[in-house]
C-alpha cells in the first residue's frame, strides 16, 4: 500500500510516526452506555449536515461507534437531534 | 420482568396540570399492569431539533420501570390512541445506575462546577479525576448548564441512599 504514495518503505513509517494515534474517546472515559438523552454528547459525533461522522474520523473503536449510532438515532427519533440542520434544509 | 425506560413527547399546548394528569395517566397504566416505576424523569418543555406534529416544542418525560411484554404493548397502544403523546420511544433499559454513565452526573459534576450536584449517585471518585485530566482540549467544556435530564433518582438499587426508594 505504501508504495503508491510513498517511495520508500522509511518515509511510509515517517508520515506516520508524526500523526497521533486516535484513542477512542468512550473508551478514556470507561464508557459503556451511550444515553440517547445526552445530546451534548451526541452532537460531537455528528457534522454540520447532522450525518454521523465516520469511525475512521472520529477514532472510535467499533463497539462504541455502533453505541453512539444507536443513540443518535434514537435521539433523532426523538426530536433531540436533527436528521439534517436547519441550514440545509 | 424485565427494566424498561419509555421516553415521550407530550403536546405543549397544555399548562402544568395538564402534563401532570397526562403523565399520571401512563405512571398508572404501568402501575395497573404490574409495572413498577423506578425513575421519572421530567426535562420539562424542550425545543424540538425538528416540527413534529407542528409543534416545535414538546414536554419531555423519560421513565424508567420494571414491566413485562403485556405492559409494552399495552403502553404504546395507549401512546398510539391518545392525543397529547406526539411521540414516543421504549426500549430497554441498559443502563447500571452504578456504571458511568457519559451524561448525567459525571458530566455536570465534571464539567460544569457551578450545576448543582448531584451527590445522590455515587461514583468512584479517582476515575473521575482521571477523565478530568485526561479530556482533550477540543472537547470545550461550554454550554453545559442547560442539562435536559433534572435528574430525580428515584431510587437506586443496592446503592447508599436505598431508603429513598417509592414503591408505586
Amino acid at each position: 500500500m505504501f508504495k503508491k504514495r510513498f517511495k520508500t518503505p522509511g518515509e511510509f513509517k515517517a508520515a506516520f510516526k508524526t500523526r497521533r494515534r486516535k484513542v477512542c474517546r468512550f473508551c478514556e472515559e470507561k464508557v459503556r452506555v451511550i444515553g440517547f438523552y445526552n445530546d451534548r454528547v451526541l452532537r460531537r459525533f455528528v457534522n454540520e449536515r447532522g450525518k454521523i461522522v465516520a469511525r475512521r474520523v472520529s477514532g472510535n473503536c467499533a463497539f462504541h461507534q455502533r453505541r453512539l449510532t444507536t443513540a443518535i438515532k434514537r435521539a433523532r427519533h426523538l426530536a433531540i437531534m436533527p436528521f439534517t440542520s436547519e441550514y440545509y434544509r | 420482568m424485565r427494566t424498561y425506560e419509555s421516553t415521550f413527547i407530550l403536546s405543549p399546548q397544555a399548562d402544568d396540570a395538564a402534563f401532570d394528569q397526562q403523565i399520571k395517566a401512563i405512571t398508572d397504566l404501568i402501575g395497573n399492569n404490574d409495572g413498577k416505576i423506578i425513575k421519572e424523569d421530567r426535562w420539562g418543555i424542550r425545543r424540538m431539533a425538528y416540527p413534529i406534529k407542528k409543534f416545535t416544542q414538546g414536554f419531555y418525560t423519560r421513565l424508567v420501570f420494571e414491566g413485562n411484554s403485556k405492559l409494552l404493548t399495552e403502553l404504546e397502544r395507549f401512546y398510539k390512541l391518545e392525543d397529547p403523546y406526539i411521540r414516543y420511544l421504549t426500549i430497554i433499559f441498559e443502563g447500571d445506575p452504578h456504571e458511568k454513565i457519559f451524561d448525567d452526573a459525571d458530566s455536570d459534576s465534571n464539567r460544569a462546577p457551578h450545576a448543582k450536584p448531584t451527590e445522590d449517585r455515587e461514583r468512584p471518585a479517582p476515575a473521575r479525576a482521571t477523565t478530568e485530566s485526561r479530556k482533550p482540549d477540543n472537547i470545550a467544556p461550554v454550554a453545559i448548564v442547560e442539562k435536559p435530564s433534572t435528574e430525580t433518582a428515584v431510587s437506586e438499587p443496592d446503592g447508599k441512599d436505598e431508603p429513598e426508594k417509592t414503591e408505586e
